[in-house]
């Protein structure tokens, strides 16, 4: 099981004595030695590059590519030209290094037991420039990525329109705002709790109108901070905190003010189907040509806002709000999904950027506001109510599952209408009906099991079924009754 | 050397002179701990290369096989084994058995310490392991425990907003192990300082240490100064879980989420160097040895050495560019940096073997294909410097390939020739090198297979941490050739499992004590040592003692001589 040559490494050691016997009686195998081809590792090595050569070759014949994705942003195709430009340098220092070890490793093969090759200690000139170069190679991608970054984290220039849509991460959905300005007023700050800021507001007028929405929706945005409006005496208005994961600012007197709107849409997709189902993928919907500022949020743990074709990402951190530029320069339909872990369904926090024409968004965004709007009755069945995927057959009763939400105490922890509370919200859910069934007979939280003998699969069916008519919340408000 | 080599001579079988179990229990003897260290280390990476089979498994095709729950559980252990109790003790295996006998030590400085750093080091792992007992599974939440998903033990309180999958008690289990963990590290990491400070062999100056032992100094000091922070992290986040509830890290209970990341990465970017340096030690001996030739630039080495551990501390940021967190300019800067020492050692490695006399024994070929890994390990990590296209490519499988290329394999393939190559001093006993070749071949044909297509899926945009993902998204055929790789690489993993205990029993038999003609001490003494390792110090006159006195003639006849070479006769003097 001994090769011969390390047969030749343990001769070796004899040398020392026997110098003069051992080099007449290895002539053999130091013939051997000398020529490569004829050695087994020899031969060993070469079958094992050419096999790792053409391993590499077929990774590109299934789809691989050594590229990132074609931008969809400008900001996306600055990173892409970065790429090119470190993946160049790489590539070729990939390939000189590796020209190198080759070099030496099959010209400075050991040609013969007891030779003794020059002892070079060093080469005081070669360190230098092999410390020297990628030094300065270092230096001017620092430079290189330094302006790179400036430009892709710069925010809208001075007059430069803009829209803003604040993007709310929690486990495992997310949620996406947008707002339109009802006024710039004189705004001073009268008092800021954590969860109360009392506000004085000059035109108060412009902010009554909110009143007629449900508690939910009166929602308005000061600076980065979403505010809930809880009443108005004269002209001071107290404003809630919206739920942990907004960040406390401080209010600028002549701030403007914002109502905000949810622009939650869902649509059919089959990724990450689980076999058969279809889930409901948030919707994000954006303009082209003109500079969106992402807020970013998450209300439980960290997620991460990735979309692959923008070539960027943030991570939605609670209790901090991140900021993030996009100009996106084509229309269409682009993939995401958080890329933070984020727990059990981290794989299952999908989410689709839909990129409209500018006109296009524009007559979007008025249907989405003008639907929301105070004054007109709040939306509700058309509002994602058909998300998610069809209940199982045997015509399921939604009546019946109102009921029995009821009466199994489902509404304790999950809302009258299934909007949350201790527990999550399940109005119009994400989850399946097999991943609802799952949780009454194994929960993995706080909520009890439910085994099949207490409520059957037909009736989790009915109560699935009356949840997925509920419309879904606009927002998970804490300590607040149902709208 | 045959007087050296005293009662010894002849290598005696392995289990001969290690009388009973209870022999190895009460044991100070570094060599020893340093095998425990070894078969410890071993047993729990072929634990955790049995999840990244599962792992891969999962993740060969769309949908799924085993549950969300299970799969978040298989590879927060995968990832937490293979760092805590694969990585990081494996080396403090070599390093236990190599350095003392390397400086010409009796021992450690502290051998009772070092005997509690071993049982301390077992008894966190097993800790950790126990986690599956649990209610609830092991730690989910990777091996980074990210605030708050790590840091909620149960659904927050009615009323807040909060995790709706807290971790169960596996965690806090995971926690306390860690701790013990690191614990071990720490008190290991004083008694290599102490020891190699203190109890080098006479004429043996800093700058005449073996490259390894120079490794282990630099890691020593590095799990000393940045343990601590991780044992504090720990202990904050497990008072978290069973108390303060969140009042550190969870911003929903006025805690800061990134303040974990900053004192866990502070931690976690030196023990990226604590993993690896001590496998570039190892190559550079290999290296050296097997090519006949003194370490090119001895002194650029440690000064990489010493560069790569302080840069180390000043760029654990760079794992946080995406959270907002960070001042994104001086981070993005040192960590371009860093990419110079590490330049310079790769190569220095070539100029070593540059106008060599290269033999390719099995620990060479490991050596050269660390090489190999390292740099394309190295050259991926640059993408990640430059901060812009670190927020395309952060937390996708480019990444989970980089850290892989460079800390997991290459650092394998270091702790590989480290076996190879010091299996004979231990064991007196041959490891056979046609398998040793086959297994070279194999698990590097096998490893490249897993993580080449993972950069590509990575620039594709695939998240890590996933258990499934879209059909329709173009990743199935990179994603089951990885797979593919996988099982290959845990084949040629048998290969070597069969090769190590075949050869500790049957394998040929050393009947020299120094087998490979290598320069450093511990071949100056029999194969395997006695208990106290030399029967005399010899005196050193420079870092390769035992070349001097093998090629000591010839130098100064021929002129051959550098300047290492300084004695009139080494030999000489070490027959003494």
């Amino acid at each position: 099981m001994i090769s011969p040559r390390m047969r030749t490494g343990v001769a070796n050691n004899m040398r020392k004595q026997t110098m003069r016997v051992v080099e007449r009686g290895m002539g053999q195998r130091m013939q051997a030695l000398a020529i490569p081809w004829q050695s087994s590792g020899f031969r060993l090595s070469l079958v094992g590059s050419v096999l790792l050569g053409l391993f590499l070759l077929a990774t590109q014949g299934v789809g691989a590519q050594a590229a990132l994705p074609d931008a969809k942003s400008s900001q996306g195709a600055d990173v892409r030209t970065l790429y090119f430009v470190v993946f160049g340098i790489g590539a070729a220092i990939f390939i000189l290094v590796e020209i190198a070890i080759w070099f030496v490793v099959i010209r400075y093969r050991r040609r013969s037991p007891d030779e003794l090759p020059p002892q070079i200690h060093g080469s005081v000139p070669a360190e230098i420039a092999w410390t020297a170069i990628p030094f300065m190679i270092m230096v001017g991608l620092t430079f290189y990525s330094f302006i790179v970054l400036d430009d892709v984290t710069s925010g809208a220039e001075e007059g430069e329109a803009t829209i803003q849509v604040d993007v709310r991460a929690q486990q495992w959905a997310w949620d996406f705002f947008y707002s339109e300005p009802i006024g710039t007023s004189s705004v001073s700050l009268l008092t800021e709790h954590l969860d109360d800021v009392e506000l004085d507001v000059a035109d108060v007028d412009m902010i009554r109108p909110l009143l007629s929405l449900p508690s939910p929706q009166r929602m308005i945005r000061i600076d980065q901070e979403h505010l809930l409006v809880q009443e108005i005496n004269g002209n001071t208005l107290t404003l809630q905190r919206q739920a942990n994961g907004t960040v406390s600012q401080t209010h600028f007197p002549d701030a403007p003010i914002y109502w905000v709107f949810s622009g939650r849409e869902f649509r059919q997709e089959t990724r990450l189907a689980d076999g058969q189902e279809t889930i409901g993928v948030p919707v994000v919907t954006v303009p082209t040509e003109i500079k969106i500022r992402f807020n970013i949020l998450s209300i439980d743990v960290l997620h991460a806002f990735y979309t692959p074709q923008f070539l960027f990402k943030i991570d939605a951190v609670p209790g901090r709000l991140n900021t993030m530029w996009v100009n996106v320069t084509e229309a269409g339909i682009y993939e995401s999904q958080c890329a933070e872990f984020c727990g059990l369904n981290h794989s299952r926090m999908l989410y689709t950027v839909v990129a409209l024409e500018p006109d296009d968004f524009d007559v979007w965004l008025a249907e989405t506001a003008n639907a929301k709007r105070p004054g007109e009755p709040p939306p509700l069945s058309d509002d994602g109510g058909a998300a998610a995927g069809e209940p199982a057959a045997g015509e399921p009763n939604a009546a019946n599952g109102q009921e029995l939400f009821f009466a199994n105490g489902c509404a304790v922890c999950h809302g009258d209408n299934g909007e949350g509370g201790i527990g999550p919200t399940l109005a119009s859910t994400g989850f399946s009906l097999d991943q609802v069934i799952d949780q009454y007979r194994s929960p993995r939280a706080a909520m009890p099991a439910f085994p099949a003998d207490r409520i059957a699969d037909a009736e989790v069916a009915d109560i699935y079924a009356w949840l997925q008519s509920l419309p879904l919340p606009d927002l998970i408000v804490p300590g607040e009754g149902t709208p | 050397m045959a007087a050296v080599a005293g009662t010894y001579a002849g290598g005696p079988p392995v289990l001969r002179a290690y009388e009973t179990i209870m022999s190895w229990v009460t044991t100070v003897d570094h060599k020893r701990i340093g095998i425990m260290y070894l078969v410890a280390a071993g047993i729990f990476g072929l634990v955790g290369m049995a999840f990244s089979l599962v792992i891969r498994t999962e993740m060969a095709e769309t949908g799924t096989i085993i549950s969300a729950d299970a799969y978040n559980q298989i590879f927060t252990m995968h990832g937490s084994i293979m760092i805590f109790l694969f990585l990081i003790p494996v080396a403090a295996g070599f390093m236990n058995y190599a350095v003392p006998l390397q400086i010409g030590a009796l021992d450690m400085a502290f051998p009772r310490l070092n005997a509690l750093s071993f049982w301390i080091f077992l008894f966190g792992g097993v800790l950790m392991a126990t986690g599956f007992l649990f209610d609830g599974g092991s730690a989910a939440a990777g091996w980074t425990a990210y605030a708050p998903i790590a840091s909620n033990s149960e659904p927050r309180i009615p009323g807040l907003q909060g995790n709706l999958d807290p971790v169960g008690a596996g965690m806090d289990v995971w926690l306390v192990g860690v701790i013990l963990l690191g614990t071990a590290s720490t008190l290991g990491g004083i008694n290599f300082i102490v020891t190699i400070l203190n109890m080098r062999a006479p004429g043996m100056t800093m700058f005449r240490m073996p490259m390894f032992a120079w490794a282990t100094l630099v890691t020593a000091i590095l799990v000393v100064l940045a343990t601590p922070v991780l044992a504090a992290a720990l202990i904050m986040m497990f008072a978290d879980r069973n108390g303060a509830g969140g009042v550190i890290f969870d911003p929903n209970a006025g805690g800061q989420a990134i303040l974990w990341q900053n004192l866990f990465w502070f931690y976690s970017h030196p023990a990226v160097y604590i993993m690896v340096l001590p496998s570039m030690g190892i190559v550079s001996e290999c290296i050296s040895v097997f090519s006949r030739k003194p370490i090119f630039g001895y002194r650029s080495m440690v000064i990489a050495l010493l560069g790569i551990g302080l840069l180390g501390f000043i760029v654990w940021a760079h794992h946080m560019f995406t959270t907002g967190g960070v001042f994104l300019p001086f981070f993005m800067a040192a960590t371009f940096l860093i990419g110079v020492p590490t330049g310079v050692k790769m190569f220095n490695w070539i100029g070593t073997m540059y106008k060599g006399s290269i033999q390719y024994s099995s620990a060479m070929l490991f050596s050269i294909g660390f090489l190999s890994l390292f740099l394309i390990g190295g050259i991926t990590g640059v993408f990640f410097a430059a901060v812009p296209v670190d927020f395309a490519l952060h937390d996708t499988y480019f990444v989970v390939s980089h850290f892989h290329y460079t800390m997991s394999i290459g650092s394998t393939f270091g702790i590989l020739a480290g076996v190879y190559f010091w299996f004979p001093k231990m064991f007196g006993r041959f490891m056979n090198e046609s398998l040793g070749k086959i297994h070279f071949w194999t698990t590097f044909l096998g490893v490249n297979i897993i993580f080449w297509p993972q950069l590509m899926l990575g620039l594709d945009g695939m998240p890590r941490r996933i258990n499934d993902y879209a059909a329709n998204g173009g990743w199935e055929a990179l994603n089951m050739i990885s797979t593919i790789g996988a099982f290959i690489s845990a084949i040629a993993m048998m290969i070597f499992l069969f090769n190590v205990v075949h050869s500790m029993f049957w394998g040929e038999k050393t009947d020299k004590d120094d087998p490979w003609e290598a320069n450093t001490l511990e071949w100056a003494t029999s194969s395997p040592p006695p208990a106290h390792n030399f029967d005399e110090i010899p005196y050193v006159t420079s870092e390769r003692p035992l070349f001097d006195k093998r090629w000591g003639d010839q130098l100064d006849a021929g002129g051959h001589g550098g300047r290492g070479a300084v004695s009139p006769d080494p030999a000489a003097r070490m027959e003494g």
